[in-house]
This record gives structure tokens, C-alpha cells and sequence, in this order.
């Protein structure tokens, strides 16, 4: 899965506008990035790329590369 | 009729019991822990029932201890909610602390029904309320709305988890806010209780 394909599911999980994100987005910069879409990415961390995210990766992550990095 | 609302500190949802006048019997509006509920109720008091909204686990966590404390209660919802009871990826169960499964057998399907009888007298409304969740549900008894997470007071409806529906969600608040009454007093999954005339549409 290519990058951008990454990025469009986060956009659609998160209920952001398409092409509002890329690799170099800081999330403290994404509103959207709430409490719900942390669950959200946990779950579509799961269903699509079989991988368990945890609440202390998530506060690992500061911009959407890093995201993309853990997807794989 | 006496409503009371329990605040689960533990997710911050809200329990509901319904305790009908000279009856031992009451009901609940969800279940997200039992421990608390059960300290709010007087001894002798049984619990008939419990009306889930959605099946998400701040709404359902306490619905094994429930059924084991008063094995005769009855579990109301929709089908697709009761389904979701038996699967913890479905109810979000397991993407947190502990996973829920469910392992009583009396739930009842109220996707055919619009109302249902608690005692002589009384009616519980039921409506379907799709946009947090595909199966969600909102209940009606009196002057009481009983929302769930299809409306929270304050807050936007939240639809990017699964079973949501942005587009769903705004014909839901359409209808709700279109049969509100000023005096209808709106229980919300979360929060505190509101009056519906405090209640601005425009908002959400």
C-alpha cells in the first residue's frame, strides 16, 4: 500500500477532508485528532494492517510520517 | 416515575434507572459499569431490564455483572447492538482495557417494535437513532429522551468510529431536535441532563 493510500484512509478514519494531510503534518496541528480518532486509529491499525497499536505508541507519534511509519 | 442519573466516573458515561412508583421493579438506560449502579439502588429493589443505546463498551461494560446479580434481567436493543454484545472488536471492548463478551441469553430484538410496555401505565418509545452507530437506538418514557451518544449536550455527535455515519447522524439530529418538546428533558449518554429547550440545533 502506497503511502498516499495510507494517508487517505487516516483522512477517512479521522473524517478529514481528503488531501488535507501528508507525511509532514504535525498532529498537534489536526483538531480532528481527538481522543475518538486515537480510538479510531487503534481500530484501523488493526483491521487493515494487523498491527496493535497501544495508547503509549500513540503518544509517541508527533506528525502523520510517524503513523505511516508504524502502519509499515 | 423517578429518574436517576449514575455518572460512571470510570468512562464519564451515564447509567439511567427508571424506578416506577410502588414498584420493586426498575429499569436502565445502559450499563457501562454495574458496580455503581448497584450501590445507587435501594436493597430490595430488582432490576427488570436494561435498554442499551449502542453497544459501545463505556455503555455495556457492566452487562455480565448485571445479569449475574439479577439473572431475570432482560437485555433490550437493537440486533445489531445485542450482536455486538458478543463481539468485542464490534463493541470497542477490545481495543481497551479488558474485552466484553457477553455470555447471558436474554436479550430481546426491538428492531420490529416502536414502543414497549414496562408496567401498566407506562411505555417506553423507542427510536432509531443511526449515526454514532448503525444500531443505535434512543428511548422515549414520559417527557424523558433517553439519547445515548446520538446526542450529547454540548459536544458533536461522534461519527468516525465504526458503525458511524456522518450523513445518518444529521438526518438523526433532524428528526430528534423536530420532536423535542421545550419541556422534554433530553438524558444524554454523556454529560449532564439538559432541558430540550436549552438545546440549539444549529450547534451540532
Amino acid at each position: 500500500m502506497t503511502n498516499q493510500e495510507k494517508i487517505a484512509l487516516l483522512e477517512d478514519a479521522l473524517e478529514i477532508e481528503s488531501g488535507t494531510l501528508n507525511e509532514s503534518t504535525l498532529l498537534s496541528d489536526v483538531a480532528e485528532y481527538d481522543s475518538m480518532a486515537k480510538l479510531s486509529l487503534i481500530v484501523l491499525c488493526d483491521e487493515e494492517f494487523s498491527k496493535k497499536l497501544t495508547g503509549e505508541q500513540i503518544k509517541e507519534f508527533k506528525t502523520v510520517g510517524d503513523i505511516l511509519n508504524f502502519m509499515g | 416515575m423517578r429518574v436517576r442519573r449514575v455518572a460512571l466516573e470510570k468512562y464519564t458515561s451515564n447509567v439511567f434507572i427508571l424506578e416506577p412508583n410502588e414498584s420493586q421493579l426498575v429499569w436502565l438506560i445502559d450499563i457501562g459499569e454495574f458496580e455503581p449502579v448497584r450501590r445507587a439502588l435501594s436493597g430490595t429493589k430488582e432490576i427488570a431490564g436494561v435498554f442499551l443505546t449502542h453497544p459501545h463498551y463505556d455503555h455495556i461494560g457492566g452487562v455480565n455483572s448485571l445479569v449475574e446479580c439479577f439473572p431475570n434481567c432482560k437485555i433490550f436493543g437493537s440486533s445489531k447492538t445485542l450482536e455486538a454484545l458478543q463481539n468485542p472488536k464490534e463493541n470497542l471492548s477490545f481495543y481497551h482495557e479488558e474485552p466484553v463478551v457477553f455470555s447471558g441469553s436474554s436479550c430481546v430484538s426491538l428492531d420490529s417494535l416502536d414502543e414497549i410496555g414496562l408496567v401498566t401505565g407506562n411505555s417506553m418509545k423507542i427510536f432509531k437513532t443511526p449515526g454514532h452507530y448503525s444500531g443505535s437506538l434512543s428511548y422515549k418514557l414520559f417527557n424523558y429522551w433517553f439519547t445515548g451518544d446520538s446526542l450529547v449536550p454540548g459536544y458533536p455527535v461522534v461519527t468516525k468510529l465504526k458503525g458511524g455515519d456522518r450523513v445518518l447522524n444529521q438526518l438523526t439530529l433532524d428528526f430528534l431536535f423536530g420532536a423535542f418538546l421545550r419541556d422534554d428533558v433530553i438524558c444524554p449518554g454523556h454529560g449532564e441532563i439538559v432541558l430540550a429547550s436549552n438545546l440549539n440545533r444549529k450547534e451540532y
